[in-house]
């Protein structure tokens, strides 16, 4: 099955700094992809080149297969919700869903029916007449989503939309949106800098650095298997432990920097779960979650001992910040923390083998 | 792209429309010939000398910049304090008061003149530098105060807070804190207010002698009935009076005021 | 700091109060002179002249200052031209009226550079006369009141937030369709009420009519002017002053009501 949006070798200057930087993806008919990375990684660049309001200096984007490089956005088949929404302050909402199908030739009544469908879908079926300044953030957001669904793209285009929301309508917002998105079977591109947001709506989720993209997969895959530093450090919470790659007959062992601790390497180690598997490195850093790395029940089964410098009680989990020998690390606590653990309590960790993932770079 | 072209070549005609009289002025101020010519013919600096020597013109020219200083002078001191109390209290009537101070900026100057003539015709005030200045005043007033206003905002307030948290009394606060902040405001409030003074015309004429003249008037009442390159000089000094005014505004203020990544 | 302000808003209210009021001298003579005013059929094309001329002039200024505004505010890209052109508005702004009208006056001249133009390009055959007609008036205060066109609408166009414009691009609309759906209405308002000042102060202007009118054409403040300084009629010139000062308030209070009309760009 082709692409429904390609984007080939995509690159971007502003004056002396890389907006983007060779960029290469494709999404596919009905996806809900994430553009995902921290302020001023590109994700908004990229966006706003898909749409036509940037000009890339080099490489081609596609639409099923046709080059829509050249075309300017009005002719554009995609829409796009913006992050301030973008409002017509001058026209009622219903003038506003109307403006696109308008534009296009329908007629007044046709526009008008098309739109009332598109508010009633967002759940704004009887605010036809108001103004958007009248409205709240939440109120307003939908009108824009309407205003751009109207038009059945094939694509749309979301700026990060629920940035000026607050946490608890953020959190249903971002339920119905991906609702929303399965049921129209219309493509999502979503921006984000927020990794649980991401994580939550999207079908696949790009993260992106510095102009660059450091990977792209499921949610899931990214966390249990990050490709890089980075993105194990954006995505979720890390521990980084150097190592060292010992081979010898009876199997090959990685050799912890972190009290010399000598770990079997297990089957699923990969190291980049991406395009291309490369072998080990015999030199690298290994990613643990949190939450792999337990308590151990007492000294004997623990595997790496220290000395705790913080606790902190969350209420649903605890994070129970360790120092081992200068170097610290994280566990993750289900419930809240025993009360024996006191910032300078001597504390022992145990975790799993194969929960360590393997990152080919320098320690 | 056709449209951008065609905004372009309107535009480059208004700006030459623009300019069209000041270059005219200004070159024909040069003329070797008694009568007006533009192009000049010859070039002299004799009208110029005429301005200098003529008591008459260098009265009015005194007469019209002590007028504007001291009308500004007072204005800034009036509105100043009037700006804080309409930025800071509420109270009834607060904005009809912010209209009836600003009004002068779009009421007929005749009107204004002729009203003022009357009214001080009863005090016994009329055709003296007093009555010249309290009209003044009342008109040039407004721009202070608007551009006073202007920078009086909440986060202005709240530094006058944290000054007053910080244990400075309110005059200290006033002369260490607000101040400076609103400088720019009435530094451009004042070269507006200042040139308005200088170039007035309709208010002036109602208070204006032969012995106590403005330069526009001067060349008001001069106009009707020569046209000579004297009057041009003249014009001309006023032109460069203006482009000083400006470019002191640039300096202080700064005049991208039209750009888009501005405001 | 209450009482600080309060004494010193006092007399400059005062004063602002005085020159208003003391227009009533008219007024307490019975309404007599208004009725003259009425009554006058000399006085009705004089004001009707004056509306006629401020009206033209009103027209004028948007067409010509609106593209201008948005020459400066979306098609310069130089900083410094923008700025040099943003001086070329206001130091006209900074001289005295009778001097740009003095230039008019030079400029439209029989002899004048404009007539030296046309005749030797070959539109004209004997000079065009311009002073003392409604059409040299109306240059002159064109030329007099553009830059408050160009101002306001460059501020409105300023203002005007590009995602709105570039939402209307994405849901499809042709540049044109967005200037005419999007843009024009989002600038209306401040269209409006510089058009309301630059009518207000052309109803009221005296210098620049005064001047390139050769005696031929009157308008309402020379005919008030003329009551003070030749005909002495301070009541008549009261009544007439009133006249229009009222009209002037009324266009400042729509000028007003127009800053506000929803969706103003502020």
């Amino acid at each position: 099955m082709s692409a429904l949006l390609t984007i080939e070798d995509v690159s971007m200057r502003f004056g002396a700094y890389q907006a983007l930087d060779r960029i290469d993806l494709d999404i596919q008919q009905g996806e809900f992809v994430a553009l995902l990375g921290p302020s001023g990684c590109g994700k908004t660049t990229l966006l706003r080149a898909i749409a036509g309001f940037l000009k890339p200096e080099s490489g081609r984007i596609l639409i099923d297969g046709q080059d829509i490089s050249r075309l300017p956005a009005h002719h554009r088949p995609l829409n796009t919700v913006f992050q301030n929404y973008a409002l017509f302050p001058h026209m009622t909402v219903l003038e506003n869903v109307a403006y696109g199908p308008r534009r296009q030739g329908a007629s007044k009544a046709d526009a008008a029916d098309r739109a009332r469908a598109a508010l009633d879908m967002v759940g704004l079926a009887d605010f036809g007449p108001r103004y958007p300044r009248k409205m709240s953030g939440g109120q307003q957001q939908r009108v824009a989503l309407a205003r751009a669904i109207v038009n059945q793209p094939k694509l749309l285009l979301l700026d990060e939309p629920l940035s000026a929301l607050d946490l608890k309508l953020r959190k249903r917002m971002q339920l119905e949106l991906k609702h929303l998105q399965a049921k129209l079977g219309i493509a999502f591109i979503f921006v984000t800098h927020d990794q649980e947001e991401a994580m939550t709506m999207a079908d696949r989720v790009v993260v992106m650095h510095a102009g660059r993209i450091e990977q792209v997969g499921a949610g899931t895959d990214i966390y249990r298997q990050p490709a890089t530093r980075f993105v194990a450090e954006f995505i979720g919470d890390a521990n980084f432990m150097a190592y060292t790659l010992a081979t010898s007959a009876t199997g090959d062992t990685l050799q912890l920097d972190l009290q010399n601790l000598r770990v079997p390497l297990a089957g699923n180690n990969t190291v980049n779960n991406t395009v291309k598997t490369l072998p080990t490195p015999t030199r690298g850093v290994a990613v643990l979650r949190p939450e792999d790395l337990r308590l151990a029940d007492g000294q004997a089964t623990g595997m790496l001992t220290g000395t705790v410098a913080d606790v902190i009680n969350v209420g649903s989990h605890s994070m129970i910040h360790v120092d081992i020998d200068g170097q610290t690390v994280v566990s993750r606590h289900g419930g809240i923390a025993p009360s024996g653990l006191r910032p300078g309590a001597p504390v022992s960790l145990t975790f799993a083998p194969e929960h360590l993932h393997l990152i080919g770079e320098q320690p | 792209m056709i449209a951008r072209h065609l905004i372009r070549l309107i535009a480059l005609a208004v700006l030459a429309y623009l300019a069209l009289p000041l270059i005219v002025i200004l070159g024909s101020s040069f003329t070797a010939t008694p009568y007006l010519a533009f192009p000049p013919q010859g070039w002299t600096l004799e009208w110029y000398r005429t301005l200098l020597v003529e008591a008459g013109y260098m009265a009015a020219f005194t007469t019209s910049t002590v007028l504007a200083l001291a009308a500004t002078i007072a204005a800034v001191l009036l509105t100043v304090p009037a700006a804080l109390a309409l930025a800071r209290y509420e109270f009834p009537g607060k904005a009809a008061l912010a209209s009836v101070l600003m009004s002068p900026l779009v009421l007929p100057h005749i009107v204004l003149g002729a009203a003022l003539l009357q009214y001080g015709a009863y005090f016994g005030l009329t055709r003296s530098f007093l009555s010249l200045l309290i009209g003044h005043i009342v008109i040039i007033a407004p721009f202070v105060l608007r551009s006073t206003l202007t920078l009086l905002t909440p986060e202005q307030r709240a530094l006058e807070e944290a000054s007053a948290d910080l244990g400075a009394n309110p005059w200290t606060t006033f002369f260490l804190v607000v101040l400076p902040q609103i400088r720019p405001g009435i530094v451009t409030g004042s070269i507006f207010a200042f040139i308005s003074s200088w170039i007035n015309v309709e208010l002036s004429i109602f208070n204006t002698t032969a012995d106590l003249n403005t330069i526009p008037v001067k060349l008001f009442n001069y106009v009707q009935y020569t046209i000579d390159p004297t009057i041009a000089a003249v014009s001309g000094a006023t032109i460069v009076v203006a482009v000083i005014a400006i470019v002191i505004l640039d300096l202080t203020v700064g005049l991208d005021m039209l750009s888009e990544r501005g405001k | 700091m209450l009482f600080f302000a309060a004494f010193f808003l006092a007399p400059l209210a005062v004063v602002a109060l005085a020159s208003v009021t003391s227009g009533e001298p008219g007024l307490s003579l019975t309404t007599q002179q208004y009725l003259r005013v009425l009554a006058d059929q000399y006085h009705w094309d004089v004001i009707l002249t004056t509306f006629r001329l401020a009206f033209f002039t009103t027209l004028v200024c948007v067409i010509l200052g609106y593209p201008l505004a948005w020459y400066l505010v979306r098609v310069v890209r130089w900083q410094a031209w923008r700025r040099f052109c943003v001086i070329l508005l206001v130091v006209p702004l900074f001289t005295s009226n009778i001097v740009r009208a003095f230039g008019w006056m030079v400029l439209l001249g029989r002899n004048g550079l404009v007539n030296q133009a046309l005749v030797g390009v070959g539109a004209a055959d004997r000079p065009v006369r311009f002073i003392g007609t409604e059409l040299g008036i109306l240059i002159g205060m064109v030329y007099v009141l553009l830059p408050f066109v160009v101002l306001a609408v460059g501020n409105a166009l300023a203002r005007v937030d590009p995602a709105c414009e570039h939402a209307s691009a994405d849901l499809g609309a042709s540049p044109t369709a967005t200037f005419f759906h999007i843009t024009w209405p989002l600038t209306l308002p401040g269209v409006m009420s510089g058009a309301i000042i630059v009518f207000t102060l052309a109803v009221s202007a005296y210098v620049t009519p005064a001047l390139l009118s050769g005696g031929r054409i009157s308008v309402l403040s020379m005919l008030i002017f003329q009551q003070y300084s030749s005909v002495f009629d301070f009541h008549y010139g009261g009544a007439l002053s009133m006249v229009l000062l009222v009209f002037t308030l009324i266009l400042v209070a729509l000028a007003n009501r127009a800053a506000t009309l929803p969706g103003a760009a502020r």
